[in-house]
């Protein structure tokens, strides 16, 4: 459970939302929707800990997670460009956490494997990243994210700019995999549509000021 | 914008500097060796000599105003790095030369430079007026001695004084431990000076002797750098540098130099020459062969060699005039000693063992 | 990114040509020329000699070493540059650029004036010496790139798990790891090559390839031994060229990243402490010996004056000399970034010109001495008698930066995505107008570090291209060389203080440069 309290956040010494809160239940796809610019991706940011808070409290599963470092927190977040790393192929990428936490190389084999038949890239393993469709490259993220076992994934903006027939096949996609893993998911889009069919609750982030 | 604005003015500056490095560059030389149809006895397209020398040729910047004003000849001078790069660079163009006259060969080049037949032979008429001993080098009138100097061992005379201990007069009494520890000296290797100085040895010594004569200066504590520069003005406690030896090999000019060139100036000479250590130098002038203007050059020829250039000597470059009438200004007569019979080597011979005795000197010295 | 677009055209072909007739007409020919006079079989026997084993050896491990050291130093200095946003910033990148472009005589002056006794003529004060010109241009180049790479990569690898050290060695230092390498490679040729520092801090016990060449040449005579140690030296280096090129990393960073910078403010305070140690550190380095070289100058028989700088300033010579320097080094700019912009072009359009590379680099591999001498044999002929004009000496500086200055442009024009030029073009832009509007205007920033380069190349009559051609007019480090090397107080001083004006003038070019080039880049973001 991710429970997010009066928060307060500024960007270059104006504050950009105060006193915000949210509550995300184990499980539970929450939608949030949005005007550009009124600060989303920054608050997934700050769930993530990329970005320092001016005040408020974060609590992951009861923990206090507010003066935790992002690399300690558990927190997944699919960026809006990927951010796939270019210096390593499809697979090197997908497994580079299990890789960070020197998990044995054939245990990374086996869950790269499994992840990438759930995205359905398999045949994608030893590609070089630089020439994937928008399409595969943001599934390849979500895997990397997903492989990480995360206990919240944070997901901006991520069928943005995909073209219609594309953008249903991959939401559906999507929705089907975070439920079938149960991911307690905070899902950041402006498109209403999209926020109502893969949610449970769909939020608008200007009712969370209190 | 104000960034704007920046741009604009920093584009006009550096136009406008761009403009005056140009028209400065043309304006102040001429450069090229001048076209074969270049007729000597034609005043009305006046003829430009080069007189290529060393770096650190320095003389009055005026000094050729009168040869141009007598003769109609300008005179262009070219910086072709130190004499070895000189001769060098002379040997491989011998005979379709980059200059005019060569400047700055000196005896321990001059028998390599004569090899390579880089000169046109020229006697000039002030060549009776010229010290006897630099003429004996050139029997056949390829270069004219311009200038003479000595390379001798220099003491800083307060050290000795407040310590009463007397200073070295002799190349043998370096190897006394009265002295140990006390010397520095530039490597033969790298340093003009510094290849004077082992020359002077050789010449002491003997060819069998000189490396038994260096063994023994290396237990005694005598420390080589790599150049005059450093000997003199880091390590030598008689200049500016207050190092911590007071004996360095340097020139029979230099101890008018520190009078001279110290401000404020000393009551009497910081330091002195051991005068029976010095090693003769000779530096000469040479028509490069194959120039298009002889008949100039030789006029220039004499105009280096005679009172006017030669008086300039002394205070530009630090030299002796090798012309005998010269006047020397009258710090150089007080504060130097002309040693009357400095120790000398046939330059013949000094070509012909020069990497011999390097390397010997390495082995010895620089292991 | 291949540049699609402009691959197609024919005309690009002709961008190869002027860097290539440049390079084979001012080295190639004369190096040729000069072997083919000069060089005699038996002076091979040379290479067997043990001095000569020694030296190799000597040269190659030195070089190695100040290459580590200027890296191991660079990086935390890049790492601030491209990671924090502070006031002071621009300052020190400014100072640490300083050094790169400072004569060997001044620097060699410094550092005797600057160490101990005990530390003259050893090892140690040559790989200071080198680590001290290298360090700071090392920096700005890795620091650079640094700033391309995204900063939500290390975002993102944060949150899959990566502590801040996992970040950098699992990201960014594979990411650099080209950069680090090329840059590794130029210092490398650049400590491996030096001449003037190796004269006045190794000692005479101590010499590299290149003192051996020119005392054989210049000192004995002995052109042809000394041809044979260059091309000893050029397969030295060539071999190194190879071995990090073999290791063929094409990580080419995706996006050339305008939008979002790295650059953050410093909030904790054990980040303040880190940038702080670290600037104060690489600013003290970079000072230090410049301090006292101006202390020297002010300083007349142990007191305080100014009279040497009175002198200088008066004297008509000297500030001919300091005109004549500039003179030269605003040709030698138009010269080098022409070419440089033309060959960085080329090979960024067309894979086929990857020879431009190697071909242009010639002028850092191939000793200056080979070169100097070819010319004097190869121009000095009508209608190409060229040997005494006053060109010769831009066109040998030009040829020095000319490696420099590519290596500053190429890996921008390499990284510019062909999509924008793709949009361009669709919108009906000509190839001209696509050039001029994209590459150019996101190329310009590289140009002028390429014009900064070339100028201190020049100035500083650096990589010993004063060796190459002589002067008709006296230049700067010439003048204080020569004052340097005098005898009496007063001339020594007014070496010091003419050293100091050319350090001063060399912090201005920097400081106007940096500060013309920042403008343009918040242009760009704005």
């Amino acid at each position: 459970m991710l429970e997010i309290k009066n928060i307060t956040v500024n960007y270059e010494s104006r504050p950009l939302f105060t006193n915000l809160s949210l509550t995300i239940q184990r499980g539970e796809i929450v939608a949030l929707t949005g005007p550009s610019g009124s600060g989303k991706t920054t608050l997934l940011r700050c769930i993530a800990g990329l970005e320092v808070m001016a005040a408020g409290t974060i609590l992951l599963n009861n923990n206090d997670i507010t003066n935790r470092p992002a690399h300690k927190r558990q927190i997944g977040l699919v960026f809006q460009d990927n951010q796939l790393f270019p210096h390593l192929n499809v697979s090197q990428n997908v497994g580079y956490s299990l890789k960070i936490q020197q998990v044995a190389k054939q245990t990374i084999v086996t869950k790269v494997s499994e992840a990438l038949d759930l995205v359905g890239l398999s045949h994608l393993a030893d590609r070089s990243i630089t020439n994937l469709s928008g399409g595969e490259a943001k599934r390849i993220a979500v895997a990397r994210a997903l492989v990480a076992e995360p206990e919240v994934l944070l997901l901006d903006e991520p069928l943005n700019g995909l073209d219609s027939e594309l953008h249903s096949r991959l939401l559906e996609d999507l929705r089907a995999l975070l439920t079938a893993r149960g991911t307690t998911t905070l899902h950041v889009t402006h498109d209403h549509a999209e926020a109502a069919t893969i949610a449970h609750r769909v939020l608008d982030l200007r009712q969370l000021f209190s | 914008m104000k960034s704007t604005r920046l741009r604009q003015i920093l584009i006009a500056i550096s136009a406008i500097t761009l403009i005056t490095a140009a028209t400065s560059c043309s304006s102040s030389s001429t450069t090229d060796v001048q076209d074969s149809t270049q007729d000597a006895e034609d005043l009305a397209n006046p003829v430009t000599l080069t007189l290529l020398a060393y770096d650190s040729f320095t003389p009055t910047p005026s000094i050729f105003d009168d040869f141009t004003a007598q003769t109609g000849i300008k005179v262009n001078i070219a910086l072709g790095g130190d004499a070895g790069e000189l001769v060098t660079k002379a040997a491989l163009t011998a005979g379709n030369p980059e200059a005019d006259v060569l400047w700055g060969v000196d005896n321990t080049l001059i028998s390599r430079a004569l090899a390579a037949k880089i000169f046109a032979p020229y006697e000039s008429k002030n060549l009776a007026n010229l010290d006897p001993a630099a003429r004996k080098l050139v029997p056949n009138f390829e270069v004219t001695p311009v200038d003479t100097g000595d390379v001798c061992i220099n003491y800083d005379v307060n050290w000795f004084a407040q310590r009463k201990i007397a200073p070295p007069l002799t190349l043998r009494a370096l190897t006394s431990s009265n002295y140990a520890n006390l010397l520095v000296v530039p490597s033969p290797v790298s340093s003009s000076p510094g290849l004077a100085f082992m020359l002077a040895t050789i010449a002491e010594f003997g060819e069998d002797g000189w490396d038994e004569y260096w063994k023994a200066l290396k237990q005694n504590g005598a420390l080589v750098v790599g150049d005059w520069t450093e000997a003199y003005y880091t390590e030598f406690s008689g200049s500016s540098g207050k190092g911590e030896r007071p004996i360095v090999v340097s020139y029979g000019s230099s101890p008018p130099a520190e009078m001279i060139f110290a401000s404020p100036r000393p009551a009497t000479a910081p330091t002195a020459v051991a005068s029976l250590t010095c090693f003769r130098q000779v530096e000469f002038a040479g028509i490069l062969r194959g120039t298009k203007h002889e008949s100039e050059a030789k006029l220039l020829i004499d105009y280096l060699t005679d009172l006017k250039f030669q008086e300039d000597l002394p205070l530009t470059l630090f030299v002796y005039p090798a012309n005998v009438n010269a006047k020397l200004p009258d710090d150089f007569v007080k504060y130097s000693l002309r040693p009357e019979s400095p120790l000398q080597l046939d330059p013949e011979l000094i070509s012909r063992s020069l990497l011999i005795w390097l390397d010997e000197f390495t082995n010895i010295m620089l292991r | 990114m291949p540049a699609t677009l402009f691959q197609q055209n024919r005309g690009i072909k002709l961008l190869a040509v002027l860097p290539t007739v440049f390079v084979f007409a001012f080295v190639v020919v004369p190096v040729g020329n000069i072997l083919f006079t000069s060089l005699k079989f038996e002076s091979l026997k040379i290479l067997k000699s043990e001095t000569i084993l020694n030296v190799v050896w000597f040269t190659t491990w030195q070089a190695i070493i100040s290459t580590i050291a200027s890296l191991v130093i660079a990086l935390p200095i890049a790492a601030v540059i491209a990671n924090f946003k502070f006031r002071s910033q621009r300052l020190i990148i400014s100072l640490i650029s300083v050094p790169f472009i400072l004569p060997s005589i001044v620097v060699g002056a410094a550092f005797l004036q600057v160490l101990p006794n005990s530390f003259h003529r050893t090892a140690f004060a040559l790989i200071l010496a080198h680590t001290y010109f290298n360090f700071g241009f090392a920096a700005r180049i890795i620091g650079a790139r640094w700033l391309q790479i995204h900063p939500h990569l290390d975002d993102a690898a944060r949150t899959l798990g990566a502590s801040p050290r996992q970040v950098f060695t699992s990201i960014t230092l594979k990411l650099l790891g080209k950069v680090i390498l090329n840059s590794a490679l130029v210092v490398f040729t650049l400590c491996f090559t030096s001449y003037g520092v190796v004269r006045i801090l190794g000692g005479p016990s101590r010499s590299t390839i290149e003192t051996e060449i020119y005392f054989r040449a210049m000192q004995l005579g002995d052109v042809s031994g000394a041809l044979v140690l260059s091309l000893l030296q050029i397969c030295v280096i060539s071999i190194a060229f190879l071995l990090i090129s073999s290791t063929r990393r094409t990580n080419r960073l995706q996006i050339i990243n305008t939008t979002i910078s790295r650059q953050r403010l410093i909030n904790k305070t054990s980040q303040k402490l880190a940038v702080s140690t670290i600037c104060l550190m690489s600013i003290a380095f970079a000072l230090v010996p410049i301090l006292a070289i101006f202390r020297k100058s002010l300083i007349s028989n142990s007191r305080l004056s100014t009279n040497a700088w009175r002198e200088v300033l008066s004297n008509t010579r000297v500030l001919n000399s300091l005109i004549t320097s500039l003179g030269y080094a605003v040709v030698t700019i138009l010269i080098a970034t022409t070419i440089a912009l033309l060959a960085a072009s080329s090979l960024a359009y067309n894979k086929n010109f990857r020879f431009i590379s190697a071909l242009t680099s010639l002028p850092i591999l191939v000793s200056a001495v080979s070169i100097g001498l070819g010319i004097i044999v190869t121009f000095d002929t009508q209608p190409f008698n060229w040997r005494g004009s006053q060109m010769m000496l831009p066109i040998a500086h030009a040829l020095v930066a000319l490696p420099l200055a590519i290596r500053a442009i190429t890996p921008v024009l390499n990284d510019i995505p062909d999509s924008l030029r793709q949009a361009s073009s669709v919108l009906g832009a000509t190839n001209w107008q696509v050039w001029r509007t994209i590459d150019f205007k996101i190329v310009r920033r590289a140009i002028i570090v390429a014009a900064a380069i070339s100028a201190a190349v020049s100035l500083g009559e650096f990589g010993a291209s004063s060796f190459l051609v002589r002067r008709n007019s006296e230049t700067l480090p010439v003048t204080i060389s020569r004052l340097l090397s005098r005898p009496g107080d007063i001339l020594q001083s007014q070496g010091y203080a003419l050293a100091s004006l050319l350090i001063i003038f060399s912090i201005i070019v920097i400081f106007v440069i940096d500060k013309f080039s920042t403008t343009e880049s918040t242009n760009s973001r704005a």
